[in-house]
């Protein structure tokens, strides 16, 4: 009697078990993907790799309440197939989310195509400042180069994010991919009006190396007279430490 | 003869022409107007549905200035690199400085040219005299790639000032909203997280030392507080923070989450909750907006806020 009660109940909650994963929308599985144990996002991506339907789903869910679900399951599934839907659609996400999973499924031989499509639109005046970052903040590693016209626009932009997005990139081309170049940037981004950009340029100051700061010397010496006097104690405070520093 | 009637005739067409013509742009004239009368003019106060309502929004907005801080915590997404804090930031003041909707009132945020942070509204309290609300809306992290910022020296001032702005907010804001890791209970967080051997995030650590929660307590014991409402929009805030930080400060508005939150929730959660406080609503309708369609999966609660409230958690 108890064996048959045990066999009843294991059953049975093991088919509700299964049943309430095999039930689930595209969407609940994808909420797995979040905080569960690795045990539950397998059968999750499981799962979502069985339906039929999920591309469809998924390239109707772009831009809807379930936006950013399904781009998670897009690139945790690595649909690299869904890549000309997601190119199309990132040109009007105002979240710049889609370009995050461009990023995370591009291969390296489609950098310099998706490259270009990158710098026209950072030219262009409909693409969000959440956009901007996202490509800009790709471009180090995509080996996108700006060129300095386009530098400069960007650095004229509304955003304050998208002008610091354009001195970080800045930093990596001059620190981490050596590239020569001057440091004439440096002499804008000294005088943005937003207080957090002028604290970015004068640590990428504190950051030249050597052979970098010798050769610029009396260009780092004009960008360092500019902020010995900032109306913004921290940046005043930075700027004259590094005085110091230089004169050391 | 006819030639004279005709041109009576078109005369009086064309008056009549240049007569419309007039009118329209007259009657254009006056909508447009009053549609910028109406777009500059703040909305007034709500009609509060009871008395312990609107006490609690008199009191909230006792100043004429309004201080509210929303610090995004470090958003590592462990074992990957991305650290997202800083586009959640940026999809949250897009949405801030959006034109308004017929529900959102948490919008038409004006931007300071000078610190790339703070945002302003104004609005009418709720004894209808003009309020403006200071919102600063923080990143803790200075790129998306955890590994290149643990070796960037400006991440360094980044998360002090995130940190600083957090903790200040504890004493001097009128409210403070967090969106970030719980790094369990050991949160918030500002910084790249202290890493274990297998190059996860050190959570027994975390758990042990409780680097971020620690300060909460000393600051909310150590100084007076005038902070009304702390929404910790991070995963399973409820179980982690809330007891503990109502034990040090009873009287304190808290916003918490009872499980796992997805980002998208807890920013939409977010915004809800600055959109609830610009419309003065009312305990039932605030908490509605929080679990609301968009914002639902974040399971945010709002205890403590409303005068003689009966705590629910």
């Amino acid at each position: 009697m108890l064996r048959s009660f045990l066999f009843v109940a294991i059953t049975g909650f093991s088919l509700a078990s299964t049943s309430a994963f095999a039930d689930a929308n595209w969407y609940d599985y994808a909420r797995r993907f979040t905080g569960e144990n690795e045990e539950i996002r397998e059968k999750s991506i499981a799962a979502l790799k069985k339906d039929p339907n999920l591309k469809t789903e998924l390239k109707k869910a772009l831009g809807t309440a379930n936006h950013f679900l399904a781009l998670d399951v897009i690139s945790v599934l690595g649909l690299k197939a869904m890549m000309p839907d997601l190119l199309a659609f990132a040109a009007r996400d105002k979240t710049g989310y889609s370009y995050h999973v461009i990023n995370s499924l591009i291969d390296p031989k489609d950098n310099d195509r998706v490259g270009q499509i990158y710098l026209d639109r950072l030219d262009s005046d409909k693409t969000s400042p959440a956009a901007k970052m996202a490509m800009l903040d790709a471009s180090a590693r995509m080996e996108i180069t700006l060129g300095p016209e386009r530098t400069a626009r960007l650095l004229k932009d509304d955003s304050p994010e998208v002008r610091s997005s354009v001195l970080s990139l800045f930093r990596t081309e001059l620190l981490r991919r050596n590239y020569q170049r001057g440091l004439n940037v440096l002499e804008t981004t000294i005088q943005d009006p937003a207080f957090q950009i002028r604290i970015q340029t004068l640590f990428l100051v504190s950051e030249l190396p050597e052979r970098i700061r010798v050769g610029n010397l009396s260009l780092i010496s004009g960008v360092l007279d500019r902020c010995k006097n900032d109306p913004m104690l921290q940046v005043k405070s930075l700027c004259r430490s590094l005085i110091a520093g230089a004169a050391k | 003869m006819k030639l004279k009637i005709q041109r009576v005739v078109d005369r009086k067409r064309k008056v009549r022409r240049i007569t419309a013509g007039a009118l329209l742009v007259l009657v254009g004239g006056a909508v447009g107007l009053w549609k910028a009368r109406k777009h500059a003019e703040p909305p007034p106060p709500p009609a509060f549905e009871d008395e312990a309502c609107r006490q609690t929004y008199l009191n909230f907005y006792r100043n004429p200035e309004i201080d509210v801080k929303v610090v995004f915590g470090y958003k590592d997404a462990r074992p990957a690199r991305f650290v997202a804090d800083r586009y959640e930031r940026m999809i949250f003041i897009q949405r801030l400085t959006a034109k308004c909707t017929k529900k959102n009132f948490a919008c038409e945020f004006v931007r300071s040219k000078t610190d790339a942070d703070l945002l302003t509204r104004k609005f009418l309290g709720p004894d209808g005299k003009p309020r403006t609300l200071f919102l600063r809306a923080i990143p803790s992290s200075v790129g998306p790639d955890d590994e290149e910022n643990r070796i960037d020296p400006f991440q360094q001032w980044r998360t002090r000032y995130a940190n600083l702005a957090f903790l200040q907010g504890l004493t001097s804001a009128d409210a403070v909203i967090y969106n970030g890791h719980s790094r369990a209970g050991g949160g918030p967080d500002f910084s790249p997280p202290r890493l274990g051997k297998d190059l996860d995030v050190d959570f027994p650590w975390y758990r042990k030392n409780e680097p971020g929660f620690t300060p909460i307590v000393a600051t909310l014991e150590g100084a007076p507080s005038k902070l009304k409402l702390l929404g910790l929009y991070s995963c399973a805030s409820s179980r982690h923070f809330l007891e503990r930080v109502r034990k040090v400060k009873p009287d304190l508005g808290l916003i918490t989450s009872p499980k796992l939150i997805y980002f998208a929730d807890a920013l939409e959660s977010s915004i809800e909750s600055v959109s609830s406080l610009l419309a003065m609503k009312c305990e039932g309708a605030f908490r509605s907006s929080l679990t609301k369609a968009r914002a639902r999966a974040s399971g945010a609660e709002v205890s403590g806020f409303f005068e003689d409230e009966a705590v629910t958690d």
